[in-house]
């Protein structure tokens, strides 16, 4: 039995993922629904390399569409879907496919994680519903700064920063409801120039469509020619890997309902073969052949839950974060279990350092204000009191309550250091 | 009031006091002739476009010996497939103005001498309408490939079907390149020839250097395969796939894509299977990079041909 764990169902699609939608249709079409399992874990964690789609085949992890794809292959578990096409054919599917991964998925990442209102409404609910409550607050920032990453390159950041100024706390906003006196004195800013109106994706539209076409053009010009009805990149295969991969990242552009749809009103006005190819994949090729062997995923037991919630926590600390995040990644590269040397030393590293600021700080707070004089008090030694003189001394002194000292030191003009009473010794803390 | 105020009375508010502006006039105090430019600067008039590369030493720039970085070969070997004469000059990242090498700088005068630039310094010369005469602008990227086509000896064939040439160009960049950033940056083993190539020579700069490099790489290699971790066998593996392919797409062809002049794509492929295939490179004895490469017999006489006919100088050591 394969068990496959994925990202889940968001959209109407069955992953929120691309390479996770591209290798449940190829599950799907190469293999029977009773011999493999599809887990909506949505934790990257549950394989050693961290990374959804995950294959689980008895107990061999794999991670990856195209791994997966090469280990179904090399265990000859079920007819590969490439297995018709010729050595050319096969060789375009490769170079097509790194040419998504290169190209379509940064175009993905700018649609559903970088520009901010696609965001807001539509990417981050769909993933608020994946996951349960703490981690909705932790984990979906994190994927959402990995796709910035990714996408920076591409130079269009700006998408990000989508402050709408006829919304919201503006200072023209509530000027109707101020008396006279005030409204004289709020500079006149309604004039807003073109650019402020325009949302993010307008004003950066010619960089994202020369984008777009020079993506979605190289595709659409390897499926030309083909069946007008339901296309495919390669005529004589029904389905092939460049066909699950390309529908992970097209329906991706196409399916979400979000507000500043670039990607798809140009998918529907000028590569209407790869809009059909989409709508195809999904009637033929995921709905046409049955329901998905969907399985509910083992309950998380509290310990590893709390563990992932505090592991997405470290993530998000500034300069601990990155240092945390790349220590976990060699870990998972060496395949170390448990502790090693190396561990160990970074243990009690981190627990000295913290020892030493804990001791710095309480140190710190418990030092007096820059300059303020330290008042401490000396008993009276010369008179004797009543309890050096045995048991009965100390019952005498219970009987006659008990001993106060008398601060008779406070008249600061007398300081008469040898009489009776208190003494006032002053010393000056000073604080480095 | 007017009258009151006479001719040498009191200046105005705002009028510097006497000493201060006696002061002021002793500066400068003196002027210094203008410093030299450094000696690497470039020269104001250049014969030849200058082509800034990594090398390994001036001797081997001086001869046009074909760079160590894949980026900077694939230029180079297009300026020479364009038959384009070049200095080679070596140089680092800092020089560039884009932060990455290689960059060319045109040449100063049109290829028909002229002396007239020495005798004026600041006023260009009376230019006659060529687009060669703006000096200070340096080239990269495909504007590289469009002065090499400009000043092409001969004419170069333009690409067939650039879709197909995306896709693959897409293939080198997103599993050849993780693979021989990952041999040459990360491998253990080939340490010693990264810190000849991109070290500095100093121990103290070495190891921070060193960090550096390698946590670029990482970051690089994480980016470019979208997962997160770096394992060796996948990027191995997709990188003998992606070469399967470029066999696959080369088959028994002379040029990639049937043509029958080399092409960009040609300078491309050849700028990686070239550094892996060289022997004199320095790589560690068991590099597993070349030998994946070394089964595909056609891409081994590929890199052979293009490097017969780019470098024939090469051929009487041999």
């Amino acid at each position: 039995m394969l068990h496959l764990h994925v990202w889940g169902s968001a959209f109407g699609l069955p992953s929120i993922d691309a390479e996770c939608l591209a290798i449940i249709t190829y599950f799907h079409n190469a293999l029977p629904a009773s011999s493999w399992r599809l887990i909506p874990s949505n934790d990257p964690s549950v394989s050693p390399s961290n990374l959804l789609p995950a294959l689980n085949h008895e107990g061999n992890w794999t991670s990856g569409f195209q791994p997966i794809v090469q280990y179904l292959a090399s265990t000859a578990l079920c007819d590969g879907l490439d297995q018709n096409l010729s050595p050319i054919q096969r060789a375009d599917s490769v170079a097509y496919s790194a040419y998504l991964r290169a190209h379509a998925g940064p175009l993905v990442d700018l649609s559903l994680y970088v520009s901010a209102a696609n965001w807001a409404t539509t990417t981050r609910p769909a993933y608020s519903s994946l996951l349960s409550f703490p981690l909705t607050w932790t984990v979906p920032t994190l994927i959402r700064s990995e796709a910035i990453k990714r996408a920076e390159h591409l130079g269009l950041a700006e998408l990000d920063s989508d402050f709408d100024p006829s919304s919201g706390l503006h200072l023209s906003a509530g000027r109707d409801a101020l008396p006279e006196t005030f409204r004289r004195h709020i500079p006149l800013m309604i004039k807003k120039t073109v650019h402020e109106e325009m949302t993010p994706e307008q004003a950066t539209a010619i960089r994202l469509f020369s984008l777009t076409e020079d993506c979605l053009t190289v595709l659409d010009d390897l499926i030309q020619g083909e069946s007008e009805d339901h296309p495919r990149f390669f005529a004589d295969a029904p389905v092939t890997s460049l066909d699950c991969l390309a529908f992970g990242y097209l329906a991706l552009m196409q399916k979400p309902p979000i507000p500043r749809a670039f990607l798809k009103d140009w998918l529907e006005s000028k590569t209407p073969r790869l809009h059909k190819f989409v709508d195809s994949m999904l009637a033929r090729n995921i709905a046409g052949r049955g329901n998905l062997p969907w399985a509910v995923p083992d309950p998380t037991s509290a310990v590893r839950f709390s563990g992932r919630v505090f592991d997405s926590v470290l993530r998000h600390l500034p300069n601990v974060g990155e240092q945390y995040a790349s220590e976990v990644r060699r870990r998972a590269e060496q395949q170390t279990k448990g502790l090693d040397q190396r561990a160990l030393m970074l243990i009690v590293g981190v627990v000295l350092t913290g020892l030493a600021t804990g001791y710095g700080f309480q140190t710190y707070r418990a030092m007096q204000p820059f300059g303020a004089s330290t008042q401490s008090w000396q008993p009276r030694r010369k008179q004797s009191r009543l309890s050096d003189f045995g048991q009965l001394g100390s019952m005498l002194s219970s009987a006659m309550g008990p001993y106060q000292p008398v601060p008779s030191g406070l008249d600061l003009g007398t300081r008469d250091h040898g009489g009776p009473g208190g003494r006032l010794v002053e010393v000056d803390s000073e604080v480095d | 009031m007017a009258a009151v105020a006479g001719p040498n009375s009191r200046p105005g508010w705002f009028a510097v006091p006497a000493p201060v502006r006696e002061l002021f006039k002793l500066f400068p105090l003196t002027t210094l002739p203008a410093d030299p430019l450094p000696e690497r600067a470039p020269e104001r008039a250049r014969p030849r476009p200058r082509l800034y590369v990594f090398a390994r030493s001036e001797e081997e720039a001086r001869g046009g010996r074909p760079s160590f970085n894949p980026q900077c070969l694939k230029w180079q070997t297009f300026l020479r497939i364009a038959g384009v004469e070049v200095d080679i000059i070596p140089s680092n990242n800092h020089a560039s103005p884009s932060g990455a090498l290689p960059f060319l700088l045109p040449p100063t005068t049109p290829p028909s001498p002229s002396s007239t630039l020495s005798t004026t310094e600041s006023q260009p010369a009376p230019a006659p309408l060529n687009s060669n005469l703006k000096p200070t602008i340096p080239l990269t990227g495909s504007k590289i490939e469009r002065y090499a086509k400009d000043h092409s000896s001969h004419e170069i064939p333009s690409d067939p079907s650039t879709s197909r040439i995306e896709a693959y160009e897409a293939l080198l960049s997103q599993s050849l390149r993780p693979a021989w950033l990952y041999t040459l940056y990360l491998d253990p083993l080939n340490t010693t020839l990264l810190s000849t190539l991109y070290l500095p020579p100093s121990p103290i700069l070495q190891l921070p250097s060193l960090h550096t490099l390698r946590n670029a790489a990482t970051a690089e290699i994480l980016k470019t395969t979208r997962s997160a971790i770096i394992s060796p066998l996948q990027l191995l593996s997709d990188a003998t796939d992606a070469l399967r392919s470029l066999s696959a797409l080369l088959s028994d062809d002379e040029w990639f894509f049937g043509s029958s002049e080399p092409g960009l794509f040609d300078a491309e492929v050849f700028a990686y299977t070239h550094l892996i295939l060289d022997p004199e490179f320095g790589w560690a004895d068991d590099n597993s990079l070349t030998k994946c490469l070394a089964k595909f017999g056609n891409l081994v006489e590929h890199r052979r041909r293009l490097y017969e006919s780019c470098w024939p100088e090469s051929q009487g050591e041999k």
